[in-house]
């Protein structure tokens, strides 16, 4: 009997596309997250230091 | 004189007045019942001029030869807009980036995975197309398959690009088939979902406001998305490209011209053409074949397998999850934007009045449009 090669190359297709797919979709969460994160972080420390020299202000 | 009565009528066949019939039918049901009037409409007009006979409206230039003025106005726009170059599709995405808000998967990045489990769909229709191909029930082989199997994104646009690059002569019914289930959403999901999730988890409440997402992140946003998704899957750029271009228009707010051009003008006068290409494209001789049925039979395994797919990532996900998430977002994950977010929203507020998910829905949602393309990307790079 012969052998049907289409078989393999659509399971090399459909691993490979879904790996491909899922391998992106994680990183781009994770940097998603991550630009997320760093933006938050550094406008909490600019609010504080904004926050901060009010303070100053206020106090002389 | 005689000549003049008798070309049409003598030409017509009985599967030319079928197509003439079911493109009265998308009218009606675009007028009517207001089904994707904006796709069925022009697509019903398509398939109509398409099965009338000797109007020369199909004949492309190739065919037309050097003969000045012969080429036919739906033919020029198919063989340049689809086949050739693939133009049309290319420019829904510019507009679909423009209107598309990617604030919800931004503010909760990990609804991107629920848009990669809901793409399950395009793989299991994949594998049934070739099935069906193997034990010779349909002419189906890899580039057919993959073009049945896209359907299961819900998305048109991805659709017809994929089909029109790798099986051609499909592209009439994969187009009709995605876009007919997309309007189709709020007779499928609901069903798909019942079925899968108890009550409990679909009174899930989940709270109603997102994180607010600053400006810097939304500008970053489709940048990174487009340097790393085409880095990873360089023939994805097509569609991703454009998509984020498209929604860095939107996000720089200072095109504010740009953006209504993209949004409004370019996709109403693309989506003119390209619907108009869509229904011209099935002409008796191309679509009254068995292998029309099993395609628009796969479609539909494709998107309701997508649905599941989702949902069910969704599910799993809750077992993970420090907050409570209703397992019905994840039938948002396959794109069909914003419709299937609008049914889950409907079905949760059923559930439970107090809940509020087209937000978190949307994320989803939006994840399955860029996926979509990725998976899209993936198959023309491995098999076109």
């Amino acid at each position: 009997m012969e052998f049907d090669w289409t078989w393999v190359q659509a399971w090399q297709i459909t691993y490979r596309s879904i790996g491909l797919v899922l391998v992106i979709l994680i990183i781009l969460t994770l940097v998603t997250w991550l630009i997320g994160a760093i933006i938050r972080r550094t406008a909490r420390r600019g609010n504080k230091a904004g926050s901060g020299s009010e303070k100053t202000k206020s106090t002389q | 004189m005689d000549g003049f009565f008798h070309n049409g009528f003598t030409a017509i066949s009985w599967g030319n007045i079928i197509m003439i019939a079911v493109g009265l039918t998308f009218i009606a049901l675009a007028i009517v019942k207001k089904w994707e009037p904006y796709e069925l409409l022009p697509i019903g007009v398509g398939m109509i001029l398409a099965n009338l006979p000797a109007t020369g409206l199909l004949l492309q230039p190739h065919e037309a030869g050097s003969e000045f003025g012969s080429a036919g106005l739906l033919g020029v726009f198919i063989e340049y807009g689809l086949l050739r170059y693939t133009i049309l599709p290319q420019l829904i995405f510019l507009g679909l980036g423009a209107m598309t808000d990617f604030g919800p998967l931004i503010a909760n990045p990990r609804l991107f995975l629920l848009g990669a489990a809901a793409q399950v769909g395009i793989f299991i229709a994949f594998l049934g197309a070739l099935a069906l191909g193997h034990f010779g029930i349909a002419d189906f082989g890899l580039k057919e398959a993959a073009a049945i199997g896209i359907i299961g994104g819900a998305d048109g646009p991805t659709t017809i690009y994929i089909t029109s690059q790798l099986a051609p002569e499909l592209m009439g019914v994969t187009a009709v088939a995605a876009y007919s289930y997309m309007a189709m959403v709020a007779l499928i999901q609901p069903r798909i979902i019942l079925t899968l999730t108890t009550k409990k988890e679909r009174q899930t409440y989940m709270k109603p406001q997102l994180r607010e997402v600053s400006q810097r992140e939304r500008i970053l946003f489709p940048i990174v998305c487009t340097i790393l998704v085409v880095l990873l899957v360089p023939r994805s750029a097509p569609l991703v490209g454009m998509l984020m271009f498209g929604n860095l228009l939107r996000e720089s707010t200072v095109v504010e011209r740009l953006v209504e051009a993209a949004e409004y003008s370019l996709v109403n006068i693309v989506t003119i053409i390209l619907m108009l290409c869509v229904g011209a494209s099935m002409p008796a001789e191309v679509v009254m074949n068995p292998g029309t049925l099993m395609i628009l039979a796969l479609g539909l395994v494709a998107f309701a397998a997508g649905t599941a797919g989702g949902v069910l990532m969704a599910k799993l996900m809750r077992l993970v999850s420090k907050e409570p998430l209703n397992p019905m977002i994840g039938a948002a994950g396959v794109s069909a934007v914003p419709m299937s977010a609008r049914v889950v929203q409907h079905m949760g507020q059923k559930e439970n009045p107090r809940n509020f998910l087209l937000m978190h829905a949307m994320g989803p949602n939006v994840a399955g449009v860029i996926s979509s393309a990725v998976v899209a990307g993936a198959f023309l790079a491995i098999i076109g």
